[in-house]
């Protein structure tokens, strides 16, 4: 997947936890660590919305495009 | 990951016992038939008097198919009524259900030309098709169509749930 999720770094950059995110924008511990980790399809705008409100960052900062097929 | 119930389940239960229902009347019917031959509307179920043993065969391997497709059924309504609607289970459980019930029927339907064909009394084939059970034999083939939707549906909704 050319997507890369940066969650961790911004969730280590604002010293919130896991937790506290799931709770504030409404899914579940499970769900937000399969979004860490990349093994999703695809984000819905409310969710990274309230990612982005809750972590004071851009999608950008969350979201990072790599060209597998320059690797 | 987590699913919530669906709401069909009691829509489901009311058609799973007339399932259980119907093919337990299946059963019962073909009992009574080869235990009780002498009543007349079971000689027309038995391909008329003195009936060909090919024609009483394949209607009885077509009843013994339709029974097995409402088991599939009732297993496939049971599921349903446990919790989940879109999952592998029902799809292949669905495609059995409809590959029996076209197959019972398909035999159903050939039987009076398989009697023709297998007569002792020589005369030409007649290829007899009843327009009720030719209508039963494209439902049944629909069924096909239901099971591909419901696969769709699974899809569908694998995909929806890898989107947090």
């Amino acid at each position: 997947m050319p997507i890369v999720v940066r969650l961790d770094v911004m969730l280590a950059r604002r010293k919130v936890r896991s937790r506290e995110l799931a709770a504030y924008v409404g899914i579940t511990e499970a769900n937000l660590s399969l979004l860490k980790s990349g093994h999703v399809k695809g984000i819905r705008f409310a969710t990274l919305a309230a990612i982005c409100k809750h972590l004071d960052c851009q999608p950008g900062d969350l979201l990072e495009f790599v060209d597998t097929d320059e690797v | 990951m987590e699913r919530a119930q669906w709401s069909g389940a009691p829509t489901v239960r009311r058609v799973r016992r007339v399932v259980q229902v119907l093919g337990i009347s299946l059963v019962a019917l073909y009992l009574a038939m080869w235990l009780r031959p002498p009543n007349p509307v079971v000689e027309v179920l038995r391909a008329g008097p003195g009936g060909n043993p090919w024609v009483e065969a394949a209607m009885l391997i077509g009843a013994m198919g339709l029974f097995a497709a409402l088991l599939q059924l009732e297993r496939v309504l049971g599921a349903l009524e446990r919790g989940f609607p879109f999952t592998r289970e029902i799809v292949t459980g669905f495609y059995r259900f409809a590959a029996l019930a076209s197959g019972s029927m398909f035999i159903v339907v050939a039987a009076p030309t398989l009697g023709s064909l297998t007569s002792l009394v020589p005369h030409g084939v007649a290829i007899t098709l009843r327009m009720i059970d030719v209508l039963l034999l494209v439902i049944c083939l629909s069924f096909f169509a239901v099971a591909a939707l419901i696969a769709e549906a699974v899809r569908i909704d694998r995909d929806n749930r890898s989107i947090v």
